[in-house]
């Protein structure tokens, strides 16, 4: 439990969600990040994660927080013949930092068309990594992968939070998640809109 | 030949300049969904060039081959201007309706004004032949600044794009350059007043369509893009210049459809044999 001199590293007070047009979704949201959380924004589609995500992203920006912001995919494929090597190069940051225990160079080389779901989402997560941030909003993370690769991928991002690469992450889905017994120190702090 | 070739340096440091930039503009239209787009205001263009040319032609007082590019640019600009503000919800078939209103007003302008015929048949077909003076200089810096303002934000526009494709973000969301826009409006209408519409359509969408499903990596696309543009384009234009009943711009645009769809035509063959 923080102490009382502690701030946390984001927080959200009565907080009116609107979206984009101005039509009220939900009324009096209120939590709080700290350090270790991993906050889960819940509910079904078109009750307003996604406005809340990218809300959250832009109040964290104007503070000045390191923060990365990880959208759902829209489309599964791209016009652009990239290779995972070549989208996760997009990121302005050193390739050289690249997490391998994220994924192998081998996987990189693959063509963004033909990658799995998982590969594609993981380098995505690489890509964002790579800026170093201090809180990742990950939105639909789980989209478009098999059970077995939506815990490949909550694990990964457990381990995250655990090992304090990342003091927390802000996560939409729509899908049912829950924490892993091996990372006891992480912090799962649920959201319902 | 040589005599040829030598007579034509100036228009080959043209051709050089546009194979390089028009398809390197083309690349990133299908990722942001400009195409039809883009479509669209090449006809505007078109349009605005053959205004340029009335007024030149009609009012004694004004003087100069730059008008219709003026013209032109003050047409593309005001059109995407509106597209952006107006139709930002609207579907891509808003953007055929008004490529079909241009195309009605553009073949009004010229039963009203017979005398421009010869100037559509150029802003629409395009002869390479014929471009020679300021219209070509122009361009050729026109195109030089483009390249240099594109790969100095290289990198940054590629992420856009890649980002506006996959995540399906909106110009605002993705951090969208002005600069691109800018400089996809500027190409695009001094293409369209020297080279004309077939060559600058050609150009923008022959080789990254059918290139992209078949290249293993960006960078391999990118080089057989660029460097298979350039020869299309230069080769084209040589070819029409040995032939002289072999018109220029169509014979590019065959020889330059022919050679991207090679891997195409390739990788069928292979799946079809296996």
């Amino acid at each position: 439990m923080p102490n009382d001199n502690e701030v946390p590293l984001f927080s959200l007070k009565d907080f009116k969600l609107k979206t984009p047009q101005g039509k009220l979704l939900k009324d009096g949201v209120s939590f709080e990040v700290w350090p270790g959380d991993v906050v889960y924004l819940k509910g079904e589609n078109g009750k307003g994660k996604t406005t809340l995500a990218k809300e959250i992203f832009s109040q964290l920006k104007k503070q000045k927080v390191n923060v990365e912001f990880l959208p759902q995919l829209s489309s599964l494929n791209s016009s652009l013949p990239f290779t995972l090597a070549e989208v996760v190069a997009l990121s302005e940051a050193q390739l050289k930092e690249l997490p391998s225990q994220l994924i192998s160079l081998e996987i990189l080389q693959r063509p963004w068309n033909h990658a799995s779901g998982g590969e594609r989402k993981k380098a995505l997560l690489v890509r964002s990594l790579l800026k170093k941030p201090d809180i990742l909003i990950l939105d639909e993370p789980f989209n478009h992968l098999d059970a077995e690769t939506i815990i490949e991928i909550q694990s990964l991002i457990w381990r995250l939070v655990a090992t304090h690469e990342l003091k927390a992450i802000v996560l939409a889905s729509h899908q049912e998640i829950g924490a892993s017994p091996e990372f006891g120190a992480i912090n799962l702090k649920e959201v319902r809109l | 030949m040589i005599q040829l070739l030598a007579l034509y340096k100036e228009t080959y440091i043209l051709l050089l300049l546009a194979a390089v930039m028009l398809p390197l503009i083309g690349l990133h239209l299908a990722p942001r969904r400009e195409s039809v787009k883009s479509l669209m205001l090449t006809q505007v263009a078109v349009f605005g060039v053959l205004m340029g040319i009335l007024i030149e032609h009609q009012l004694s007082w004004v003087s100069g081959k730059v008008w219709p590019l003026i013209i032109g640019l003050i047409f593309t600009f005001t059109g995407a201007g509106l597209m952006q503000n107006k139709l930002k919800q609207v579907g891509e078939s808003y953007y055929l309706v008004f490529f079909i209103f241009y195309m009605a007003a553009s073949s009004w302008l010229l039963s009203a004004f017979p005398g421009l015929e010869a100037h559509q048949s150029q802003a629409f077909f395009g002869d390479i032949v014929t471009i020679y003076g300021v219209e070509l200089w122009v361009t050729v810096a026109t195109f030089a600044l483009s390249l240099i303002v594109y790969l100095l934000n290289f990198k940054s526009f590629l992420k856009e794009s890649f980002e506006m494709e996959v995540f399906g973000l909106s110009h605002s969301e993705s951090g969208h350059k002005l600069s691109f826009k800018i400089l996809t409006l500027v190409v695009i209408t001094t293409s369209i007043y020297t080279l004309g519409m077939l060559f600058t359509l050609g150009l923008l969408f022959i080789g990254p369509t059918l290139l992209g499903p078949t290249s293993k990596s960006f960078k391999s696309f990118l080089v057989f893009l660029t460097f298979g543009s350039i020869i299309c384009v230069l080769g084209g234009f040589s070819l029409a210049l040995s032939f002289q009943d072999m018109t220029s711009v169509p014979t590019v645009i065959i020889i330059l459809t022919l050679y991207h769809a090679v891997p195409s035509f390739w990788q069928l063959t292979r799946k079809w044999l296996a």
